[in-house]
């Protein structure tokens, strides 16, 4: 449901690359690839994923849509190639090959495998794998990185930090005053991306635990977005309401089974009387502020000038080395997909992913009410009639 | 560029780099890898190179899988059950051990169809290999394992050792005395250096005490085909080799130090590695080698 801003992802895990196209963002953006690769280096650290290699590491190159150094306007293009390509070559080859290649006919379960096979009528399994593998997710953080820019030039900030992995908990409350930029900066240099290092402890602990035993574990993060004015989304309609449009952007990360809002499904416990944010004057007769933030930022579907904050829950990656019950599409044999190592956790990569999606919802959002060619307008525009 | 090693004392000929450096080169990673003879005393000094990122990681043989534990932040559940570690990853200046052993050998017999849940096994040795084995053998479930040796000691340390992981698998004991019945057990495995070079001519099992339908592995790899293997082959046994545990636990280790880069999604193992060119190479180190000297820990663990 983007109103403003259109944006495709493309590319199969061990393709040639992933591509991605955003459009509808002004121009006059200044941003660089190397913006863009810290961003992706963000994604890529966390405990339980093995340590960060060189050949890993992800760096997209800009095609389209900016010129010296600044945005045009025109559809910005990026290219993240797979630098293993060399090796898959036959095996992803776009014309035919001669040399049949062995099949993938075991599907996984917890995966996109055996409904992805059915839906297309696949015999090979890896047509459903190649694309529906979280590798897809880098090209988000890439685009996401410009919206996060964009955001970022007009003081709006989006940040996160992992709460749960398993059944370790951070339970500390974020610190006053501490921005979303300042929470990643610190939370950045955790493994877990979590704020209370005894929590850290435990986490890490709990990825390690399900590791040595071939397991997998989920877990829960908060994003964090903040400067945002008055009014972004709309009452008036269910698709523009911006709840809508941080949840189905949420909920489309690999593996992501729900998502809550403010105070979010902790709320029951409270009556009404207790629940809702109190508006109440500051010394500046223009601002009215809350007493609390527990309907995190949106009300009726509209920022109300609060941080925005939500948390999403990740389940377990499935995993191969702990191989459950499947049977072969090809032979009707029962089986057992197996792989000596897999990622144990993927939460705090998931939180990057998040943010970089909030940062597209809320980019889309903000240009859908301010609007603008340039970030010049833009800003003008938000200057002329933006309230906090 | 990522520099590896193996540490070891005596370091004898080790096959790891020709292993390592195979897959580097092609897939086209700048890496390197070579064999560090170290002795005890300089441990510590190579757990300070992991962690000012002068090494990468290392690979760890004989004497010092356990020795190194205590040069650790974290030993890996997988390295648990051993006691001893041979891999060791670095996460963010933390040296973490792990055992690719166990993971090689459970490799290996995935790899030779042998189902291993329920099974009966019979391994001789109750050595470091011995104690990889029967740790690959539980995690995979097996109903049965008998352990072998005639060393006192040893056994009675194993038995110790795994006792109380062993949950449902019933763990038994054995000092050699006379023949041995082999008819019961589905897997026969060798962990002793019986029927290494150069005394090729030895074998831990007699013709006769081998069936057909059986599966037998044998931890030795030089020579790659031993003479209880070749018997084993007359009879009618799927085979294990020693050389098929030792890629197994090889690639493991790769994939600790790149993970997702030797394996994709499902497990299958990069087209670039080819994995009959790698034993190809390999085949011929171990060729290369037979007029060299030493005898050092030619088995499929870590070397």
């Amino acid at each position: 449901m983007m109103r403003k801003l259109r944006w495709l992802t493309a590319g199969e895990s061990h393709g040639k690359g992933l591509v991605g196209v955003l459009e509808g963002l002004p121009a006059g953006l200044e941003i660089t690839e190397d913006y863009i690769a810290s961003q992706l280096a963000r994604r890529q650290k966390g405990h339980g994923r093995g340590q960060r290699m060189d050949i890993e590491s992800d760096r997209a190159e800009i095609y389209s849509g900016i010129r010296h150094g600044s945005s045009l306007g025109s559809p910005i293009a990026l290219i993240i190639p797979n630098r293993d390509w060399a090796n898959w070559q036959q095996v992803m080859s776009v014309g035919p090959v001669e040399d049949g290649i062995e099949p993938v006919t075991l599907p996984r379960p917890g995966h996109g495998d055996l409904a992805g096979a059915r839906k297309y009528g696949f015999t090979d399994i890896r047509n459903v794998l190649e694309r529906a593998s979280a590798r897809e997710t880098a090209m988000r953080v890439a685009l996401g990185s410009i919206a996060r820019k964009f955001l970022g030039d007009l003081d709006i900030e989006v940040g996160s930090r992992v709460l749960a992995i398993h059944d370790a908990r951070d339970e500390s409350a974020l610190p006053d005053g501490l921005s979303p930029e300042g929470l990643n900066a610190l939370v950045d240099g955790s493994p877990v991306r979590c704020l209370d290092k005894k929590a850290e402890k435990a986490m890490i602990r709990a990825i390690d635990d399900a590791q040595g035993v071939g397991d997998s574990v989920g877990g829960i993060f908060e994003v964090i977005a903040t400067g945002i004015p008055y009014g972004l989304g709309s009452h008036t309609q269910w698709d523009l309401k911006l709840k809508a449009r941080l949840g189905e952007a949420i909920v489309s990360i690999n593996a992501i089974e729900g998502m809550e809002i403010g105070l979010g499904f902790v709320g029951v416990e409270r009556p009404g009387s207790t629940f809702h944010d109190e508006i109440i004057k500051e010394d500046d007769p223009e601002r009215l502020t809350r007493s609390t933030n527990n309907a995190g930022g949106i009300e009726a579907g509209m920022s109300n000038a609060q941080p925005v904050i939500i948390r999403a829950v990740m389940k377990p990656i499935p995993t191969l080395a702990k191989p459950l019950k499947s049977v072969d599409i090809q032979t009707g044999e029962p089986g057992q997909a197996h792989k000596e190592r897999t990622d144990a956790c993927a939460v705090p990569a998931a939180a990057v992913v998040a943010e970089s999606m909030v940062c597209l919802v809320l980019a889309d959002a903000l240009l859908e009410k301010f609007g603008g060619d340039s970030m010049k307008q833009v800003k003008a525009h938000m200057h002329a009639t933006a309230r906090y | 560029m990522m520099n590896f090693a193996v540490i070891g004392h005596p370091l004898g000929h080790s096959l790891s780099p020709a292993l390592h450096t195979h897959v580097f080169h092609r897939l086209s990673l700048n890496a390197s890898y070579q064999a560090l003879d170290t002795p005890p005393e300089r441990l510590a000094e190579v757990a300070r190179q992991l962690r000012q990122g002068d090494l990468a990681g290392i690979n760890i043989t004989l004497p010092h899988k356990t020795a190194f534990i205590e040069h650790l932040d974290l030993v890996a559940p997988d390295a648990v059950p051993a006691g001893a570690v041979n891999c060791v990853v670095v996460d963010q200046e933390r040296l973490i051990g792990h055992n690719t052993d166990i993971t090689g050998i459970q490799y290996a017999l995935r790899q030779a169809q042998f189902q291993a849940s329920g099974s009966s096994a019979l391994v001789i040795g109750a050595g470091g290999g011995g104690r990889a084995v029967v740790a690959a053998l539980l995690l995979l479930g097996a109903g049965h394992i008998c352990v072998v040796d005639c060393r006192e000691p040893a056994v009675k340390s194993l038995l110790a050792n795994f006792q109380e992981q062993a949950g449902s698998t019933t763990l038994e004991g054995r000092l050699i005395q006379s023949e041995l019945d082999t008819a019961p057990y589905q897997l026969l495995v060798n962990a002793t250096p019986v029927g290494m070079w150069p005394r090729t001519g030895d074998s831990p099992l007699e013709t006769y005490q081998i069936h057909g339908r059986q599966t037998v592995f044998d931890l030795v790899y030089h020579p790659e085909k031993t003479l209880l293997l070749r018997r084993a082959f007359e009879q009618g046994c799927r085979t294990v080799t020693g050389l098929d545990m030792f890629i197994a636990q090889g690639l493991a280790s790769l994939e600790h130090w790149f993970p997702g880069v030797i394996y994709n999604e499902v497990g299958e193992l990069n087209p670039g590695i080819e994995l009959a060119a790698l034993k190809a190479v390999l085949s011929a180190a171990i060729e290369d080698h037979a007029s060299g000297a030493s005898t050092a820990s030619q088995t499929g663990e870590t070397t």
